[in-house]
């Protein structure tokens, strides 16, 4: 009984195989010859490479056109008499099947437009970059050479403000003969004027190491006071700084 | 946008950080004598110290050659530092001497102030202890403290110069300060004694005719101990120090060469050997050369020899047909000499190897240049009409001071160290 009962649902469950695989058969043949005519339709139309929506206008346009064709062609019946079966079911069909090559279509150019645009801005950048490089270097030119000649005045000014209190120091700058004579000293002594001249700091920087050297030279310099104001070119912070050296030799 | 940001920091930087600051070299001063204010005392100050000590100081200043004395005397001893320096800037003095004084008994106390205007301070500021006699020595101490502060050289004012003056007959041995002041004989032999030399601080020797036979002596001038050195020559010679000896230049075997001589007269060493006069000798501080005058080469010229080596000496002199009396400053670089010319002597200096001559003085009878310890002074005697005279001369600058003036005639003169 048991035997029986196996064999049954054995011969059941083949007969349920061969029913499944005969179903797939037919069906994969089905789909098969419809790939064939979608394949070779969108093909030959989809050379040209041109804008998404302009493919897709020209795509209905064909259609609607191909529609009129195949309706006044099919009273001629100069073509096989399967073909326009064939036709009515690859025109069924082509409207799925094409959405695939659409979608590809207008991914590519989309991804070469992004590239292009890219490309652009890059180029764009780069030459508002040069372009900037080029404005900043003239900015810098003009101003270097703005500030040449601003220091160039300024040493002019610097110069003959020096040679000014130089005279008047000198004037007041005497020493004994005999003790300059046989003997070199020098003292180096700094002083700050502000802007009206007036003189603000007054310190030995080297001594001489001769007490009277290094007094004659203090003397001459306050005796020089009132220095006169000196050009705002050569001020910084409102004062201006000098180191000078007071040498006993007599130099040409 | 960094960049112009970055340009604009750059700008700004190079801006603020241009230096101000300028340097400027000053050289080839104006000479400009140094002018001191010689403000006196207080009124309290006795006027005999007050008077003794302004005389003195104002002396020396006049011989320094240095200083310029200004005697407007508008001062006053309680007025502040400042108020002096003030006034003594609008006079355009450089230094001021003030002090105060007062006299106990016979002791004088005396305090003097020295500010140095240049420097708005008081530089030197000494109290002294002593008594009337003794206040030339207080000025003269105080002008060598100036000299020192300004010249960087301690003053010569502290030493004595012995010479030997005479009527032609007699000469005797005197002392005086080395500004002429405080003249005092230590001789009184009623002989000739002449070509004193100071050997010590407080020794001298000089030539004497006090036995008839021509003698060097060795005398103490603070204790007058009197000791006979030498007396083996017939010549007008004198003893010069040599390191703890005596040189002396005298007559043997025919000719005249110098000898190194022990207290006690005894020839120890022969420094010249030459046929010819050798005489005057004159050391260098560590005794390594003398220079001395040899007639070698057919006229009284300058020669130096080298001690250590006892090679040959060299002549330095080449100008003129006399040069004598050579003396080599203490400082061992100078040697001052007379040159006779025509008639004419001057007072030269010249250096060691006999470079840089040159002359410092002009005059008659010029003789006996001896140098103040300083090596910035020369003293020598001279004579201007029928009036001889001390000249003290400064040859740095050539400043010519006459110490004493008489009618007697001077037979040497030497100038000691500083005297304790």
């Amino acid at each position: 009984m048991k035997f029986l009962s196996f064999l049954i649902s054995l011969l059941l469950h083949a007969l349920f195989v061969l029913v499944f695989i005969f179903i797939v058969r037919t069906s994969a043949l089905i789909v098969k010859k419809a790939q064939v005519y979608n394949v070779n339709l969108i093909v030959v139309k989809e050379n040209n490479q041109k804008s998404k929506v302009e493919v897709n206008i020209k795509a209905k346009h064909r259609n609607e056109t191909k529609h009129r064709i195949i309706s006044k062609k099919v009273p001629r019946k100069h073509k096989p008499k399967n073909k326009p079966h064939i036709l009515k079911k690859s025109l069924k069909i082509k409207q799925k099947p094409k959405e695939k090559p659409k979608k590809l279509a207008g991914i590519k150019p989309d991804i070469k437009k992004k590239i292009r645009l890219m490309k652009e801005k890059i180029m764009i950048q780069r030459i508002k970059q040069n372009l900037l490089r080029e404005k900043i270097r003239e900015i810098k030119e003009r101003v270097l050479s703005e500030e040449e000649a601003k220091r160039s005045f300024s040493e002019k000014l610097a110069r003959s403000y020096i040679a000014l209190i130089e005279s008047l120091i000198y004037k007041n700058w005497g020493v004994a003969k005999d003790i300059v004579k046989n003997n070199v000293f020098i003292a180096k002594v700094e002083i700050k004027l502000d802007y009206r001249g007036n003189l603000i700091k007054l310190y030995m920087v080297k001594s001489s190491q001769n007490a009277y050297f290094d007094g004659t030279v203090m003397n001459a310099i306050k005796s020089s006071e009132p220095f006169p104001p000196p050009p705002k070119e050569i001020l910084s912070g409102g004062v201006v700084d000098f180191i000078i050296t007071f040498d006993s030799r007599e130099k040409e | 946008m960094k960049k112009v940001l970055f340009l604009l920091i750059f700008l700004l930087i190079t801006n603020v950080s241009y230096s101000s600051t300028f340097e400027i070299t000053i050289s080839n001063p104006q000479y400009k004598p140094i002018k001191v204010g010689l403000w006196g005392f207080v009124k309290s100050t006795p006027e005999i110290v007050s008077k003794r000590l302004i005389n003195t100081i104002k002396r020396d200043l006049d011989m320094s050659g240095i200083f310029t004395p200004d005697l407007s005397q508008h001062f006053s001893y309680e007025a502040g530092e400042n108020v002096i320096n003030g006034i003594a800037r609008l006079d355009g003095i450089d230094y001021v001497i003030y002090g105060n004084a007062v006299l106990e008994g016979k002791n004088v106390y005396v305090n003097i102030k020295i500010t140095d205007v240049l420097r708005n301070a008081v530089v030197i500021d000494r109290t002294f202890s002593s008594n009337i006699y003794s206040l030339n020595w207080v000025a003269d101490k105080m002008v060598d403290l100036l000299i020192g502060y300004v010249t960087g050289v301690y003053g010569p004012f502290e030493s004595k110069i012995v010479f030997a003056l005479g009527n032609g007959k007699t000469s005797d041995i005197y002392i005086c300060d080395f500004n002429g002041q405080n003249i005092v004989r230590i001789t009184n032999w009623h002989t000739f004694n002449m070509l004193p030399k100071w050997v010590d601080s407080d020794e001298v020797t000089f030539l004497s005719y006090r036995y008839g036979k021509p003698s060097v002596f060795l005398f103490n001038v603070f204790s007058g101990r009197l000791t006979k050195l030498f007396n083996a020559s017939n010549l007008s010679i004198a003893a010069v120090r040599y390191m703890n000896n005596f040189a002396i230049s005298f007559n043997r075997y025919g000719s005249t060469n110098i000898y190194v001589i022990n207290q006690r007269g005894r020839v120890l060493r022969k420094l010249t050997d030459n046929p010819y006069i050798n005489v005057s000798p004159s050391f260098t501080p560590d005794f390594s050369k003398m220079v001395f005058v040899s007639n070698r080469d057919g006229n009284p010229q300058i020669y130096i020899k080298n001690l250590n080596t006892m090679s040959n000496a060299e002549r330095l002199t080449f100008q003129g047909k006399y040069n004598s009396s050579p003396s080599i400053s203490p400082d061992g670089k100078k040697i001052a000499y007379i040159s006779l010319e025509n008639g004419v002597s001057y007072l030269k200096i010249m250096n060691l190897d006999g470079s840089d001559d040159k002359i410092l003085m002009e005059g008659y009878s010029l003789d006996s240049p001896c140098w103040s310890y300083d090596s910035r002074y020369v003293a020598l005697t001279g004579r201007i009409g029928n009036k001889n005279m001390i000249y003290i001369v400064n040859s740095i600058n050539g400043h010519v001071s006459v110490a004493m003036e008489t009618k007697l005639i001077y037979n040497g003169l030497s100038v000691s160290s500083k005297l304790r």
